[in-house]
């Protein structure tokens, strides 16, 4: 069975120039920048723990945003790569002593893959709510184990501890705590955002992504022309899982203790909360949604203690108003109309 | 004694089947028959035992009356929450019937997040209990069962849950209301267009439905705290009940609260770490390798 994919022809150097100038690119960049000296311009450790904490935020809204914007699963078991990406890093410290912060990364994403690819495996042939409740059971099920201690590897509901690794034999964890966030791990995490971003970018547009949307826009045509289906959900479950458990290994450093409560089935909710909030049909949805949700909550918390009413009244009317396009398909949607009125006078 | 613990383990386990059955058979319910996968559900299970706590625990300076007690549980709360929830279901839940199922679930998702901060608005964030002097658990005492000492207050409860299960087969297979959900459960728009009024049938649905969470939530206090964490443990068992019966089966939801019910009683007693997992476990495997559940692919009440 051949599988007839779309290609990319030759890029020419004129379009080369093209992307370059992309006001797109542009703008990014200029974010770019602004984000990485914001912690040494302003000193304001407050801001750079929560940037950091939207941060990686934004990098498992956009990995699950794989799995429900581009394959069409809606997930409710993604706590467990997040989880699973956390206490690969405490554990690795603890039992096996590693404290390489890019060997810990990599073995994070690594067992959230495998994770990923066994829950991924168990539930691909599902559809719709059946795909929800299994990665939910399955996710549940990681979360039980761990409160349990069974295995002796989580400490059940105490939870772990966590030192602060190091960078490439540099014996960075030694300087104090705000200068090892601001001066050194906030950039990391920068970094990884970033790298997560133009990832996703090539890969989404290239054939595999064009091969996951054609699967939720249509099943059966893909089916027909070929395509595995099956196969390339799981794939997508196994990307989805590594990325979003590069942002469970980077926010575990960034918290300094593990509860099983990070694998909790509420967990996986807030993520996909994130992703609605921003819009699971656009590319940056789940960036601007981690960013919305965590600066939404920090604003009811400061306000109300009732910030769950707060937070559940938004994904509603989000859910009924805005449905897939979010906050920021909706703004983008806005600006487009305000140009063609301009347009048009 | 082994049988003696046997006896007492099944009877704990009927107990748990017992609150199970009132926390899922709305849920069930609602999704065969109006298509409404509401993740706030057991919510209102999680509502009930609130409002029931709150209730006795008012009702000590009028009347401490084992019987009067028992009728606020079991006839008061849930007619309350019965003219409450079709309010709700006038407002918040109308627009959600339209939506596809996975929006259902982020939505109601939402609705949960807003019913837990209704719930520590009134009633605070700390556990409450049933005072000593209310509590119909504690009147009752015990009653001598086949040799083995047993709980008066949950067997009535496990009897209530029976006469409730028995209650809704007649209904659907006795009534003009229970016939016409039967037929929606098959054909909405085909009952639409014969001239029935399908919102109010609805309604009925979606209020009798939430009103028995709300009795099951009612019933539970006496023997528990209300905590806020009652509504998200439910939520989960709920589904976990409703997706090894099978979506939309009376029959199932039975059977998978008693499955249900027996793992947690003998799960405590011989693996108390394992209790959970295997529940979860359970509902993985049946949605792996049978989808439907175990009665899911028949009718509501076949």
């Amino acid at each position: 069975m051949s599988t007839r994919l779309p290609t990319f022809g030759d890029v020419k150097a004129g379009e080369i120039k093209g992307v370059l100038l992309d006001k797109r690119l542009l703008a990014g960049s200029a974010l770019f920048v602004f984000l990485a000296l914001y912690p040494a311009l302003t000193m304001n450790a407050y801001h750079t723990r929560l940037l950091a904490w939207i941060m990686c935020f934004a990098i498992a809204a956009l990995g699950f945003n794989i799995v429900l914007g581009y394959t069409g699963l809606l997930s409710f078991g993604h706590a467990a790569f997040f989880g699973a990406g956390m206490y690969t890093v405490v554990i690795a410290m603890e039992r096996a002593g590693i404290t390489d912060l890019v060997v810990l990364l990599v073995l994070a994403m690594i067992v959230a893959g495998v994770v990923g690819a066994i829950i991924g495996a168990l539930s691909v042939k599902t559809h719709e709510i059946y795909f929800a409740l299994l990665t939910l059971a399955l996710a549940q099920l990681l979360f039980v184990l761990a409160t349990r201690d069974v295995g002796g590897l989580t400490r059940g509901t105490d939870g772990i501890g966590l030192t602060r690794p190091d960078f490439l034999g540099l014996p960075v964890s030694e300087v104090p705590a705000q200068f090892y966030l601001m001066g050194f791990y906030y950039h990391v995490i920068l970094v990884c955002l970033t790298a997560t971003i133009l990832l996703l970018w090539v890969v989404l547009r290239s054939p595999f992504g064009l091969t996951l949307k054609m699967i939720r826009e249509n099943e059966t045509r893909a089916e027909m022309s070929g395509v595995p289906i099956l196969r390339y959900r799981l794939y997508s479950m196994i990307l989805s899982a590594m990325i979003v458990g590069l942002g469970g290994a980077l926010y575990a450093v960034v918290v300094g203790h593990i509860t099983p409560e990070y694998l909790d089935w509420t967990m996986s909710g807030e993520i996909v909360f994130m992703a609605l909030l921003g819009g699971i049909g656009t590319f940056l949805g789940p960036v601007v949604g981690a960013g919305g949700f965590i600066l939404l909550q920090e604003l009811a918390l400061s306000v109300t203690t009732y910030w769950h009413f707060t937070m559940g009244l938004v994904l509603f009317v989000v859910v009924l108003t805005l449905r897939e396009k979010g906050i920021w398909g909706g703004a983008k949607e806005l600006l487009e109309r305000l140009d063609e009125r301009r347009d048009n006078s | 004694m082994p049988i003696e613990s046997l006896m007492v383990n099944t009877f704990n386990g009927l107990y748990f089947a017992a609150l199970l059955f009132f926390a899922s058979v709305g849920l069930t319910l609602v999704f065969g028959i109006l298509n409404l996968l509401n993740m706030a559900h057991a919510a209102f299970y999680g509502l009930g035992a609130y409002v029931a706590v709150w209730t006795l625990n008012n009702m000590g300076d009028i009347t401490t009356s084992t019987v009067v007690l028992l009728a606020v549980l079991v006839l008061v709360i849930p007619l309350v929450v019965f003219v409450l929830s079709a309010v709700l279901d006038k407002t918040v839940f109308a627009p959600l019937y339209e939506i596809e199922p996975v929006y259902q679930l982020l939505a109601t998702f939402g609705v949960i997040l807003m019913l837990d901060d209704v719930i520590k608005f009134i009633w605070g964030a700390s556990p409450i209990t049933v005072d000593g002097a209310v509590d119909p658990s504690r009147q009752l005492g015990t009653l001598d069962l086949l040799g083995i000492s047993v709980s008066a207050y949950r067997s009535v409860v496990i009897l209530i849950a029976i006469a409730c299960a028995v209650g809704l087969y007649l209904m659907f297979v006795k009534t003009k209301l229970g016939k016409i959900s039967q037929a929606m459960s098959e054909d909405y728009e085909m009952v639409q267009m014969l001239g029935i009024n399908v919102n109010r049938v609805r309604i009925m649905i979606f209020s009798i439905s939430v009103a028995i969470a709300a009795l099951g939530g009612a019933l539970f206090v006496p023997f528990a705290t209300a905590t806020p964490a009652v509504t998200l443990e439910y939520v989960l068992l709920s589904f976990a009940v409703i997706v090894i019966g099978g979506l939309g089966s009376l029959k199932g939801v039975v059977v998978a609260a008693l499955v249900i019910g027996m793992v947690r009683s003998f799960g405590i007693a011989y693996y108390p770490a394992l209790e959970l997992a295997i529940v979860f476990g359970l509902m993985a495997v049946v949605i792996i390798f049978k989808p439907e559940g175990l009665f899911g692919d028949e009718g509501v009440v076949e």
